[in-house]
């Protein structure tokens, strides 16, 4: 039982390691260096581009980790 | 046919449509409690994608949303920021909550905790603390169905009756149909105000300035700084970094402890569903781009109206839209206020009974018993809301900025509950009720804010101090107990 356990649970720490740099991205201070408003991208000022575009990764990157996960059957 | 008419029987139609769906699909779940609270836990992908979502956009998100982008600028990018990453502690945790729940039988969020610090008492503070943050967060969204109804039939229904309709369907398919009327009515209102959403959205800046790049280069010249993060603070100033970020990080704190959301962990058919629904639930928060697009398109086109969440309706109302279309906006606006309010009347009802009731209750309810107590429930806490929706003139902004802070508290026990062993049931308990009386006083005494920062972020801070202080003062607990939680 106990050998087993680390590799369930890494995917789940990656994800965890994941979602606090997701969080930092959103806020001070990283987000003050995207705040600005040019250049405009697709119309939207980069302020508000910056947020499209990590809601964009986000998905992707927990969609690569989901997909992985099934494929080596760890969904637990 | 009076325009007025046309607009009111498209919405009347949308109503009877949700009472069929939600009055349909409780037949798809057992007689039994866990039928009822938690779908037999067989929820699949899609209505449990929807039933997170719609639960979430709010009245507040489709009428506040617009109306803060209109005010306050990029001020408003918080609320599409902190749902995106609000649901990835779930990714790690929900599977061993589901798996829990399934072995223990567990319903409620409540009943995790109670069970894990063997306490009734924290079951009594967690259901206090949902019920107080629940009733004034019901209260908005029935005050915003009213005031829908009140403005497209050109004040013929007052808002008391308007909230007496649309929540009086809630109320029924809610008691009858319990968690599966929620999640198809969900389902069905979610696409709707989607829908509705991105034709607003890209609608609106087209009709008034041409084009979405053509308004934000128009704001640019004469407003930088409301596209400037982070925007403007209530009173009209720059907002501050601390008080964006803290909203932000108290909000992703909040969200995924939210007990109405919680809940929806047991219902998932397995966790390859509720893993799938979490990676595809930031997918949600691109809806509120174009329902900023709104708030933007208005800034130079209907200028100084108030209050500022009125914005919507007042545009639609005062361009010249077909009333089949404007009908249709209304349809999308209550379902907004009806999906979030039905999650949290089922969820609220649920909780008085199981976790209150149940917890001060010496002998254990049987299960036709309890089910009866929930409905009867549902009953009561749609009259408590629909009492100071309609009746009293109390200001609830004020409760809800509480609410929020002392859902976050949440969060530290919840951590606690899987990776430190050696927390005791006194130091939850002491951190749960210093992290909500500091918020509290944070909210008394205006002199302690510092920087715009959120209450709760001091809140959350004296709770982890007092958690580990009083837990390494009490006696650790019995560790082959302990392990099934946090080996789960």
């Amino acid at each position: 039982m106990s050998s087993e356990r680390p590799e369930v649970s890494r995917p789940g720490r990656y994800a965890m390691v994941f979602s606090v740099f997701a969080l930092l991205a959103l806020i001070w201070p990283i987000y003050p260096l995207f705040g600005g408003i040019r250049p405009m991208i697709l119309g939207m000022p980069l302020s508000l581009f910056y947020i499209v575009a990590v809601i964009v990764t986000v998905f992707l990157v927990m969609l690569t980790l989901f997909l992985w996960e099934s494929k080596n059957d760890r969904l637990g | 046919m009076e325009s007025w008419l046309i607009v009111f029987l498209v919405t009347i139609g949308y109503l009877i449509l949700s009472l069929a769906v939600g009055l349909y699909s409780g037949r798809k779940a057992s007689a039994s409690t866990e039928g009822y609270v938690a779908g037999d836990r067989n929820l699949g992908f899609v209505v449990l994608y929807f039933i997170l979502g719609a639960s979430i956009y709010s009245a507040f998100a489709f009428l506040g949303g617009p109306g803060w982008a209109y005010s306050r600028g990029a001020a408003a990018f918080y609320i599409i920021s902190y749902g995106t990453v609000g649901l990835l502690p779930w990714y790690f945790l929900g599977p061993r909550i589901a798996r829990l729940g399934r072995k223990f039988g567990y319903v409620t969020q409540a009943e995790l905790f109670a069970h894990r610090y063997e306490s009734r008492f924290i079951s009594c503070i967690l259901a206090t603390i949902s019920l107080v943050a629940f009733v004034p967060y019901l209260v908005i969204q029935m005050k915003g169905a009213g005031y829908v109804f009140s403005i497209v039939t050109e004040g013929r229904i007052p808002e008391w009756g308007g909230a007496a309709i649309a929540y009086g369907v809630v109320l029924i398919y809610v008691f009858k149909s319990g968690v599966m009327g929620v999640a198809w009515t969900n389902t069905f209102q979610g696409i709707l105000m989607m829908g509705l959403a991105w034709v607003l959205g890209l609608y609106l800046p087209y009709k008034l300035h041409g084009g979405v790049g053509a308004m934000f280069e128009e704001l640019a010249r004469v407003a930088p700084e409301l596209l400037q993060a982070p925007g403007l603070d209530a009173a009209g100033n720059p907002w501050t970094w601390a008080g964006y970020s803290s909203s932000i990080v108290i909000s992703v704190l909040g969200f995924s402890v939210w007990p109405h959301y919680f809940m929806k962990i047991y219902t998932a058919r397995n966790i390859a569903t509720l893993k799938r629904m979490i990676v595809f639930y930031p997918t949600f928060q691109i809806f509120l781009v174009p329902i900023m697009f709104i708030g933007f398109a208005a800034i130079t086109a209907f200028p100084g109206v108030t209050p500022v969440d009125t914005i919507l309706p007042h545009i639609v109302t005062s361009m010249n839209i077909p009333p089949l279309a404007v009908g249709l906006f209304c349809a999308g606006a209550l379902a907004a206020s009806m999906s979030s309010g039905d999650a949290i009347v089922h969820a609220a009802a649920s909780i008085m009974i199981k976790d209150f009731y149940g917890a001060v209750r010496a002998e254990k309810l049987d299960g036709p018993r309890e089910i009866r107590l929930i409905r009867f429930s549902v009953i009561v806490i749609g009259a408590i809301a629909y009492f100071f929706a309609a009746v009293s003139e109390y200001s609830l902004v004020y409760l809800l900025l509480l609410s929020y802070g002392f859902i976050a508290q949440i969060f530290p026990t919840l951590i606690a509950l899987f990776y430190w062993k050696r927390s005791t049931p006194a130091g939850v308990i002491a951190g749960l009720l210093a992290g909500c009386a500091v918020v509290i006083v944070w909210n008394l005494v205006p002199s302690l804010q510092w920087q715009q920062m959120h209450p709760g972020i001091f809140g959350i801070g004296v709770h982890i101090v007092v958690l580990v202080v009083v837990s390494k003062l009490t006696a650790p607990m019995d560790g082959e107990h302990v392990r099934k939680f946090v080996e789960a």
